[in-house]
């Protein structure tokens, strides 16, 4: 175990750490499409970079070991030295899932590395990638720039050899494409800005760093054609002459760098033509561009806790209470007073609007967009691809959609789940697809859209649909269902989400989680989603979740009744489909089902609210409706398992504020918040679906 | 938490006698003979203060900054030598050391000084940080 001087400055590191990774892989899987791109390899650097310096700081030695190594292999490719191959891709992404991994470690107080064998291969992996690779590449490139520069010379010089070398040269430069000396800046002016950029070097005469800069500036002298560019070239030797002797600093380094961007300029203006070399020298003062920079296109933001707005969200809630309040307020008022009550009211209705704004305002600033959340099936559907014969395109919609916080989590994994799922089960092998007819490529289409109630994902592929055989062997192997059960295909499909049957088979896999859809499914109906499927044998498989675009919070929309002793009980109004009154007649008694009412042609089993609280048992129905009228009741439709709820009276549907109840032990979870109502009153709320699975059952 | 004082010196002598003063002071302390061994204690502790001499065997004091500038920018150096050039007092300038104490020893209160200012330093920082932190509101 590592100490910590404070706990929570180091899990707030931890945790900004972990957020950056999500780029770094998203860079590392387009470094992987465009191999070459050294803007992309910087966009990686930097946060790997950064890590490191800071990692020592709050003594994670491994970590900042590893990132270590991993910029190393960076900067190799950064200078060329390196090829990125797939291998090397596939190294660092590997690395990255470790150190995401020894991060996460020791956000849970664990150390670093639990296998040190393992960490070690690691390490010893990528070291060896950075000592191949540099063979092939050392010799050649600074070699062949010492003998452009030789020959150059000898061109230059009266001697007999000058006929020689330069045919010699032109040879040279047929051979080696490259080296031309059209590409004059990219082979020798860029790297040497490069070394004159990088900051903190050796600075003394005689090391590497120092020799790598002088070598540049040799070869550069062949370009230097001209009175103007020998001029400059001369001044850029002096001066780095001069600083050699007291040291190189960035102020040395700063002075050369703006004599080889002039060179820079007039060489590169020279070899747009010969008519434009004449008059270069009006030129020269003719600005270009330097490299581009990535463009900065996230606007300026701040980050605020989850926490903080989760609170601000709870006062801003708060004020429905105080609005509520108010009206109750305004209705007694109009009793006394009614040019004040309609003063009154106006003014509560401004209140209210203002109230309203600000809610929706806290609830649009909880947003973050979902490119995060959706690219995270780019890497899994790689990393699948690549272990099997599979070639699949990965289309991604809705990156740009602004999702809910809450939501970024509650879909993470059903998405990791849905995706694996296609990749691994869908798409086909690549000779199957060929043989079906099938493009060989397989698509896979990440799609996040919202229409004015919904947020839907979707997760479609063109494979070969769900194996509905499979999944019933699955089942009758985990005993779900029994082996002569007749099924039809959706109930087959609904088996998909009974715990066990889709439960993934390694740990290993890239989400790390071998979370079933069972899990994923209670997870998205908590938050009052649905999760579907539907799939065509060959045609391939969709699976959806619809999730509510208003996230559920606090601020729920209930249906309020009154008990026989008076109380008043929220029910959530999702689930009540009616209220309605029945004569005492009408309602039957079964065998084995108790009390029934008949309701739209369907039996509801029939349950008074006192009886579940317990407030009063076992007491004959009448006894609660002395005059033989008509009864109340609430039709609430439990998926599977609609009841009919007896109650007292109906008081009315009312958006509230819920809060949780503490120390309250009421059976079990029987409520799960109270609200305060505008008369002062407390209403407890009932959860529904603790109810229907523990007091409900017949 | 002490802070980790790590002691760099060829001489046996200096390394123990310094080694014991911080401890008594407070610190925790780890001793290196060179530079080389020195970065080899630096990649497996977190050190947060180096007290190097500069001309060692294997590897010097001015080699062994410079590594730490580039590995480890947040632990502070003071450097100590008893043949001073200006060369060399430039370069632990340029690579950030917070102080040269010249050689012979005779007097301790400098080095103590540097060292109570680097403590100051790191806890003023340690401090900020956490200030940062907590600065972001919490729920309860």
């Amino acid at each position: 175990m590592i100490e910590y001087e404070n706990r929570e400055v180091v899990n707030e590191f931890l945790e900004e750490t972990l957020s950056g990774f999500d780029i770094v892989v998203n860079a590392l899987l387009e470094l992987e499409k465009e191999p070459g791109s050294v803007d992309i390899i910087n966009t990686i650097f930097r946060p790997i970079h950064s890590l490191k310096g800071n990692s020592a700081y709050f003594g994670l030695m491994k970590v900042k070991k590893l990132t270590h190594h991993v910029e190393n292999l960076l900067d190799n490719a950064r200078k060329g030295k390196l090829q990125i191959t797939e291998d090397i891709i596939n190294l660092l992404l590997a690395s990255m899932d470790y150190l995401r991994e020894m991060i996460q470690r020791v956000e849970q107080d664990e150390d670093e590395v639990d296998d040190e064998d393992k960490y070690i291969r690691f390490i010893k992996e990528i070291e060896r990638i950075i000592v191949d690779e540099e063979q092939p590449y050392a010799i050649s490139e600074s070699e062949k720039n010492k003998l452009l520069v030789f020959l150059k010379s000898m061109s230059e010089t009266e001697s007999e050899f000058n006929q020689t070398a330069r045919d010699l040269m032109n040879i040279f430069i047929k051979e080696n494409p490259g080296k031309s000396s059209i590409n004059a800046e990219l082979t020798e002016i860029e790297p040497l800005l490069e070394l004159l950029t990088k900051p903190f070097q050796e600075y003394e005469a005689d090391t590497e760093e120092s020799n790598a800069i002088k070598e540049k500036m040799d070869s550069l002298m062949m370009y230097c054609t001209n009175e103007n560019t020998q001029g400059i070239y001369n001044e850029l030797m002096e001066t780095f002459e001069a600083f050699l002797g007291i040291g190189l600093d960035e102020v040395g380094q700063e002075i050369l760098k703006d004599k080889v961007l002039e060179l820079k300029k007039i060489i590169g203006n020279g070899k747009k033509g010969p008519e434009r070399a004449a008059d270069s020298k009006s030129d020269v003062t003719e600005p270009k561009l330097e490299k581009t920079k990535l463009p900065s296109s996230e606007l300026s933001t701040i980050r605020i806790n989850e926490n903080s707005l989760d609170e601000f969200l709870n006062y801003v809630a708060e004020l429905l209470s105080v609005e509520e309040l108010f009206g109750y307020m305004s209705r007694d008022l109009a009793n006394y007073d009614l040019t004040l009550s309609s003063n009154f009211k106006r003014n509560l209705e401004d209140f209210s609007r203002i109230s309203t704004n600000l809610r929706n305002g806290i609830m649009e600033v909880r947003k973050v967009k979902a490119a995060n959340l959706l690219q995270k099936g780019q890497r899994i559907v790689r990393d699948i691809a690549k272990n099997s014969d599979k070639k699949i395109n990965v289309v991604i919609e809705g990156e740009d959609l602004k999702i809910d916080k809450s939501y970024v989590e509650l879909l993470d994994s059903p998405l990791v789940h849905m995706v694996r799922n296609a990749a691994d089960h869908g798409i086909e092998p690549t000779d199957e697809r060929i043989k079906a007819g099938k493009n060989a490529e397989g698509t896979i289409n990440i799609r996040l859209c919202e229409d004015d109630k919904n947020l839907v994902l979707e997760i479609i592929d063109d494979g070969a649909g769900l194996d509905l055989e499979r999944i019933r062997l699955k089942a009758i192997e985990k005993g779900i269902i029994s082996e002569k059960q007749p099924l039809e295909e959706k109930d087959i499909i609904e088996l998909l989400f009974k715990s066990g049957v889709s439960t993934a088979k390694e740990i290993t896999d890239v989400s790390g989680r071998g979370v079933g859809m069972d899990v994923v499914k209670t997870a998205i109906e908590s938050a009052n989603g649905k999760i579907s499927v539907k799939s065509v044998k060959t045609k391939g498989a969709v699976f959806s979740v619809i999730l509510p675009r208003n996230v559920s919070t606090q601020i729920n929309d209930v249906y309020l009744v009154k008990s026989f002793s008076d109380e008043i009980y929220a029910l959530p109004l999702k689930m009540i489909e009616e209220a309605f009154t029945i004569d005492f007649n009408d309602i039957f008694s079964i065998k084995d089902k108790g009390n029934v009412v008949s309701r739209r042609g369907k039996l509801l089993s029939v349950f008074v609210l006192d009886e579940i609280l317990e407030i009063k048992k076992n007491m004959p129905l009448k006894n609660y409706y002395h005059s033989q009228g008509r009864v109340p009741f609430v039709y609430v439709n439990y998926p599977e398992n609609p009841i009919a709820l007896c109650i007292k009276e109906v008081v009315g549907v009312q958006t509230i504020v819920i809060k949780g109840i503490e120390n309250v032990e009421v059976k079990g979870n029987l409520f799960d918040g109270a609200a305060t109502l505008g008369d002062g009153k407390i209403a407890l709320k009932i959860n529904m679906d603790w109810m229907m699975e523990n007091v409900c059952k017949r | 938490m002490a802070y980790k004082l790590l002691i760099v010196d060829d001489e046996k002598e200096i390394r123990d006698s310094l080694a014991i003063r911080y401890k008594l002071k407070g610190f925790e302390t780890l001793k290196a003979e060179n530079g080389k061994e020195a970065l080899r204690i630096l990649s497996e502790e977190k050190i947060n203060i180096v007290l190097s001499d500069i001309i060692m065997p294997v590897m010097d004091g001015v080699k062994l900054i410079r590594e730490i500038r580039n590995e480890y920018p947040m632990v502070k150096v003071i450097m100590m030598t008893g043949y001073v050039t200006l060369e060399n007092a430039l370069a632990c300038y340029r690579y950030g050391a917070h102080d040269v104490i010249f050689k012979p020893l005779a007097d301790l209160k400098e080095l103590d000084n540097s060292i109570l200012e680097i403590k100051d330093f790191l806890l003023r920082w340690q401090n900020k940080l956490s200030t940062l932190v907590n600065m972001k509101p919490k729920s309860e």
